[in-house]
C-alpha cells in the first residue's frame, strides 16, 4: 500500500519551487512595467494574460496539479470554465442590449455622464414594456 | 478492501438497527449517521412545507373572490413572498437530495457513510438556522419583494425585513453547497468494489448531476445576495440604476443560480422515477446509458438557458435569441428520459402500488409542465404570457407536480426500508389519486386564466376570471387534504404498520440487500457488485411475476 | 506502518489512500465554489469597468501601486513558504514544516498589515462608499463621483472578501501549527497540511488577479 501512497504524492524537487517562486516575482514586476506602457485596449488583455500565466504556475506546481490524477486536473479547470460561462453570456448580453433599433430606455452610457440619474430611474419603470415592441 | 468486514461478531439477539442503536434527543442532534440525518431533514422539510402551505392556503382564499377583501395588497405581497421563499429555498432545493439522497446514497453505493459525515450534519444545522432566520423575517414584518428579490425593489423600496430574509437564504445556500460537495466526493470515492459508473442506479447518477449544480451555481447566488445586502445597507448602486448600477446585472446573477436550481429540484425526482418505474414494471430500465448521460446533459445545459426568465426585462434581444434556442435544446435530454420510462413500462408487469401511482402521475404532470416550458422558451409567446398565471401554472406543474410527486413516490417506495414497516396501502393509494386530481384541479385552470390575461401577484382581478379561481381554490382544498393524509398514516405506520423484510417490493439495488431498517454500519460486510443495475429480467425474456 | 495510522482512517473509509483522495477532491470542489463566489464580483467589475472606464481609471489612480505591488510580492513569498511546508510534510520533517508555517503566517500577517494601512488611508481620504464619500482627484472634472464610488465599492468588496479569506486562513494555520507541534502528522498522514496549502495558494491566485484589475487601470496616461 505504501508504494501506491508514494505514487500519488509526487515529491517536487526544491529547485522547481524556487524557480516558480522567482518567475512569479519577476512576472509581478513585468505586470507593473507593462501597465505604464500604452498598448491601448490591449493593456488589460496583457495584464490578464500575465495573471493567468502566474495563476497556472501556482496551480500546476505549488498545488501539484501537474502531478495529480486526471480527476483533480479536471476539477481544477471546471471552476474556471463555469466562470467563463457566467462572464461570457452575461457580458455579451449587457454589451449588445443597445444594438437593437429602439431605445430600451436605459441603454448603457458610453461616457460617465451625470445624465445617468434621470435616465436610469425612469428606465427602471418602463424598461419592461420597452423591449417588447422590438420583437415584432 | 474486504478485510474490514469479517471482524463483526454475529449476535444471537436481534441486531440493533440505526434507529435502536442509541436513544435520546442528543443521540439524534449530534448524530453523524447519514440515515439519521436524512430523517432529521424529513422532519425539518415537512415543517417548512406546512408553513409554506399555510401561505398557499391564504393566497387561494384571497383569490376566491375578485375583490381584494381578505388581505390588503401589502399583506398579499408578503403572503406570496413568504410562500415562495419558504417553498423554494427551504423545501424544494433540499427536498430529495437532502432527505432521500442522505438516507439512500451510501446504501445504494455500498458505503458505510458519506465521505464527510461531520460536514453532513453541519449542512442540516445550516438549513435549520437559515430556515429559522428566514421564518423570523417572514413573521416579523414580512418581505414584499417576491422570492426573486429583484433589485432595486429589494435594495431600495421594499420596507419589510428583506435583509433578514436574505441572510436566511444565504445560510441555506451554504447548506446546499456542502451537501452537494459531500455527495460528489462520496459518489467518486466511496463506491463498493465492482460498482462501476455504469452499474450505478440511475438515482445515483441523478444525485451526482444535482450535486454538481449545487456546487457550481449556489456560490453565485451567495455573492449576489451579499452585494444586494451591501447595496441596501450602504446605498451604493451596484443594481440600482438611479445610483449608476444595473438591475439587469442582478437578474443575470440571480438566474445564473435560480434557473439551474429548477434542475436541482427535478433531477433527483427523475432519479426516483427510474428506480420506481423499473421496480414496478419488473423490468430493466430502457436505455440505461442514455438516461444516465441525459442527467449530465440536463445539468450542463441548465447553466446556459437562464436568460429565458428575462425576455421582457431589457436583456439584449440578440442574447435572448440564443437563450431561446438553447432552452428548446434542453427538451431533448428531458424527452429521452420520459420515453425511456414509457418504454420500460411497455411490456412490463406493471403493478399499481402507491409509489408507482405517484410515478405515473409524475409522468403526466411533468409532460404538461415541460411542454408548456417549451411554449415559454419561444420569445414571442413569452412576451404575451410573461408574469401571468400561465407562468404560475407552468412552474407549479414542474416544481409541485413533478418534484413533490417524485418526493412522495420516493417516500412511499423507501419508507419500509427506512422504518421496517409498511403504511396502510389502500389509504395511501387514495391519497395518491387525490393528489393527482387536486393538483390538476388547482393548476390547470391557471393555464387558461393566465392565457386570458390574469397577471400574477395581485390580490384582486376582473370578475370574469372568478370561475377559474373558484376551481383553483377548490382544487387546492382537495390537494391540501391529500397532503394531510400521509401526515396521518405515516406516523401511524411507525407503530402499527405491518412489519416487512429487507425487500418488500422485490426490488433490485444494494439498499434492498441489507436489513429494514438498516444497521448503523449499513452492511454487515462490504458488498461486492457483480451485476448490472436493474437486473430484473433481460430484454425480450418473458417476465415472470 | 499500516497499523499505527489505521486509527487515523475514519470509519467510513477503507484505507488511508481512499481518505486522502476524498479529501483532495473535496478541497478542489470547495475551491470551485470559491472561484464562482469571487466570480460574481469579477462579473460586476467587468460590467461596470466597461460602463464607466473613466471613473474606474480615476478610482484606480487613488490606489497605491507600490503598496499593492509589495503586497503581491509578500503573498508570493507566503505561497512559496507554504509550498515548502507541504514539501517537508511529505518528507516527514516536522521541524521544518513548523518553521515554514511560521514564515507563511508572518508574510500573511504582513499582507494584512499593509491592507490595514491602505484601508486607513481610504478612510482618511473619504474614499469609503457611503454618505461620506468624496472624490477630488486628478479626474474630478471628467467623471461622475458616484461612479468612482462604485469602483471603491467593488474595491472594498473584492479586497475585503479576500482579506476575510486571509484572516480565516491565518486562524487555521495557527491551529495547524499547534497540531504540528503536538506531533499529529507524519510522513503517512499529513492531509490537513496539504489541504490547507491548496487553500492558501488559491487565496494567492485571487490576489494575482485583483492586483492588475484594481491597481493598474490606465496607468500609462
Amino acid at each position: 500500500m505504501s508504494e501506491s501512497h508514494e505514487a500519488h504524492h509526487h515529491i517536487v524537487p526544491i529547485p522547481i519551487y524556487v524557480a516558480i517562486f522567482a518567475t512569479l516575482l519577476v512576472l509581478t514586476g513585468v505586470t507593473v512595467w507593462v501597465a505604464y506602457l500604452d498598448f491601448g485596449a490591449m493593456n488589460i488583455v496583457i495584464a490578464l494574460a500575465i495573471a493567468a500565466f502566474k495563476a497556472s504556475l501556482v496551480v500546476l506546481y505549488f498545488m501539484h496539479v501537474k502531478y495529480a490524477s486526471k480527476l483533480t486536473q479536471l476539477a481544477s479547470v471546471l471552476g474556471f470554465v463555469w466562470l467563463a460561462i457566467l462572464l461570457g453570456m452575461t457580458s455579451s448580453g449587457i454589451f449588445t442590449r443597445d444594438w437593437i433599433g429602439s431605445d430600451p430606455g436605459w441603454a448603457m452610457q458610453p461616457l460617465d455622464a451625470g445624465a445617468v440619474h434621470h435616465d436610469a430611474a425612469e428606465g427602471a419603470e418602463h424598461g419592461e414594456e420597452a423591449e417588447a415592441p422590438a420583437e415584432h | 478492501m474486504e478485510t474490514t468486514s469479517s471482524s463483526l461478531p454475529l449476535a444471537d439477539k436481534p441486531k440493533p438497527n440505526y434507529l435502536t442503536a442509541s436513544y435520546g434527543i442528543k443521540s439524534w442532534l449530534l448524530t453523524l449517521d447519514h440515515k439519521r440525518i436524512g430523517i432529521l431533514y424529513i422532519i425539518t422539510l415537512t415543517t417548512f412545507f406546512m408553513m409554506g402551505g399555510v401561505y398557499a392556503a391564504l393566497i387561494r382564499l384571497e383569490l376566491l373572490t375578485p375583490a381584494g377583501d381578505l388581505l390588503s395588497s401589502e399583506a398579499y405581497n408578503r403572503t406570496f413572498t413568504g410562500h415562495g421563499v419558504l417553498m423554494v429555498f427551504f423545501v424544494l432545493v433540499p427536498l430529495i437530495p437532502a432527505t432521500m439522497g442522505n438516507f439512500l446514497l451510501p446504501l445504494m453505493i455500498g458505503a458505510r457513510d458519506v465521505a464527510f459525515p461531520r460536514l453532513n450534519l453541519l449542512s442540516w444545522y445550516l438549513l435549520v438556522i437559515g430556515g429559522l432566520t428566514a421564518a423570523s423575517a417572514l413573521l416579523t414584518g414580512g418581505v414584499d419583494t417576491g422570492w426573486t428579490f429583484y433589485a432595486p425593489l429589494s435594495s431600495r423600496y421594499a420596507n419589510g425585513a428583506v435583509l433578514v430574509a436574505i441572510v436566511g437564504a444565504f445560510i441555506a445556500g451554504f447548506s446546499s453547497i456542502l451537501t452537494g460537495l459531500n455527495f460528489v466526493i462520496t459518489i467518486h470515492k466511496m463506491r463498493a468494489p465492482g460498482l462501476t459508473w455504469f452499474r450505478l442506479p440511475l438515482m445515483v447518477w441523478a444525485i451526482y448531476a444535482t450535486s454538481l449544480i449545487q456546487v457550481l451555481a449556489t456560490p453565485v447566488v451567495a455573492i449576489t445576495l451579499t452585494l444586494l445586502a451591501l447595496e441596501r445597507l450602504f446605498g451604493v448602486g451596484i443594481f440600482d440604476p438611479a445610483l449608476g448600477g444595473d438591475p439587469i446585472l442582478f437578474e443575470h446573477m440571480f438566474w445564473f443560480y435560480s434557473h439551474p436550481v429548477v434542475y436541482i429540484m427535478i433531477l433527483p425526482a427523475f432519479g426516483v422515477m427510474s428506480e420506481v418505474i423499473s421496480c414496478f414494471s419488473k423490468k430493466a430500465i430502457f436505455g440505461y446509458r442514455i438516461i444516465a448521460y441525459s442527467s449530465l446533459a440536463i445539468a450542463a445545459l441548465g447553466f446556459i438557458v437562464w436568460g429565458h426568465h428575462m425576455f421582457v426585462s431589457g436583456q439584449s434581444a440578440y442574447l435572448g435569441l440564443v437563450f431561446s434556442l438553447l432552452t428548446m435544446l434542453i427538451a431533448v435530454p428531458t424527452a429521452i428520459k420520459i420515453f425511456g420510462w414509457l418504454a420500460t413500462m411497455w411490456g412490463g408487469s406493471v403493478e399499481l402500488a402507491t409509489p408507482m401511482l405517484y410515478a405515473m402521475g409524475f409522468i403526466g404532470l411533468f409532460t404538461i409542465g415541460g411542454l408548456t416550458g417549451l411554449f415559454l422558451a419561444a420569445m414571442g409567446l413569452d412576451v404575451h404570457v410573461h408574469d401571468t398565471y400561465f407562468i404560475v401554472a407552468h412552474f407549479h406543474y414542474v416544481m409541485v407536480g413533478s418534484a413533490i410527486m417524485g418526493y412522495m413516490s420516493a417516500l412511499h417506495f423507501w419508507w419500509p426500508k427506512m422504518f421496517g414497516r409498511m403504511y396502510p396501502k389502500t389509504l395511501a393509494k387514495v391519497a395518491a389519486v387525490l393528489v393527482f386530481v387536486g393538483f390538476n384541479l388547482t393548476f390547470f385552470p391557471q393555464f387558461v386564466v393566465g392565457y386570458l390575461g390574469m397577471p400574477r401577484r395581485y390580490h384582486f382581478y376582473p370578475p370574469e376570471f372568478q370561475i377559474y379561481n373558484v376551481f383553483s381554490t377548490a382544487g387546492a382544498m382537495v390537494l391540501g387534504i391529500a397532503y394531510l393524509l400521509p401526515l396521518l398514516y405515516f406516523p401511524y405506520s411507525l407503530f402499527k404498520g405491518e412489519k416487512v423484510g429487507a425487500n418488500p417490493w422485490g426490488a433490485k439495488g444494494l439498499e434492498w440487500e441489507t436489513a429494514s431498517p438498516p444497521p448503523t454500519e449499513n452492511f454487515e460486510f462490504t458488498p461486492v457488485v457483480t451485476e448490472e443495475a436493474y437486473a430484473y429480467a433481460k430484454e425480450g425474456e418473458p417476465v415472470v411475476h | 506502518m499500516s497499523t499505527d495510522h489505521h486509527s487515523l482512517v475514519a470509519h467510513q473509509f477503507d484505507d488511508a489512500e481512499q481518505q486522502q483522495e476524498a479529501a483532495t477532491l473535496g478541497m478542489w470542489a470547495f475551491l470551485i465554489t470559491e472561484i464562482l463566489f469571487f466570480g460574481g464580483l469579477i462579473l460586476a467589475y467587468t460590467i461596470f469597468r466597461n460602463k464607466y472606464p473613466g471613473a474606474f481609471q480615476a478610482g484606480s489612480h487613488e490606489l497605491n501601486v507600490a503598496l499593492g505591488g509589495a503586497n503581491t510580492a509578500i503573498l508570493i513569498f507566503s505561497s512559496f513558504t507554504m509550498a515548502m511546508a507541504v514539501h517537508y510534510a511529505q518528507l516527514g520533517k516536522q521541524k521544518l514544516v513548523f518553521w515554514f508555517m511560521v514564515g507563511t503566517l508572518a508574510f500573511g500577517s504582513a499582507f494584512l498589515g499593509v491592507k490595514v494601512y491602505e484601508y486607513n488611508d481610504k478612510i482618511v481620504h473619504h474614499h469609503v462608499p457611503g454618505p461620506n464619500f468624496e472624490y477630488h482627484g486628478e479626474f474630478a472634472n471628467e467623471v461622475n463621483p458616484r461612479n468612482v464610488e462604485l469602483f471603491f465599492f467593488l474595491y472594498f468588496a473584492m479586497t475585503g472578501v479576500h482579506a476575510v479569506h486571509m484572516i480565516v486562513g491565518a486562524g487555521v494555520l495557527i491551529w495547524l501549527m499547534f497540531k504540528v507541534r503536538a506531533g499529529a502528522f507524519s510522513q503517512a498522514y499529513y492531509a490537513p497540511v496539504e489541504m490547507f496549502g491548496l487553500y492558501w495558494h488559491f487565496v494567492d491566485i485571487v490576489w494575482i488577479f485583483l492586483y492588475p484589475l484594481l491597481y493598474l487601470i490606465g496607468r500609462h496616461t
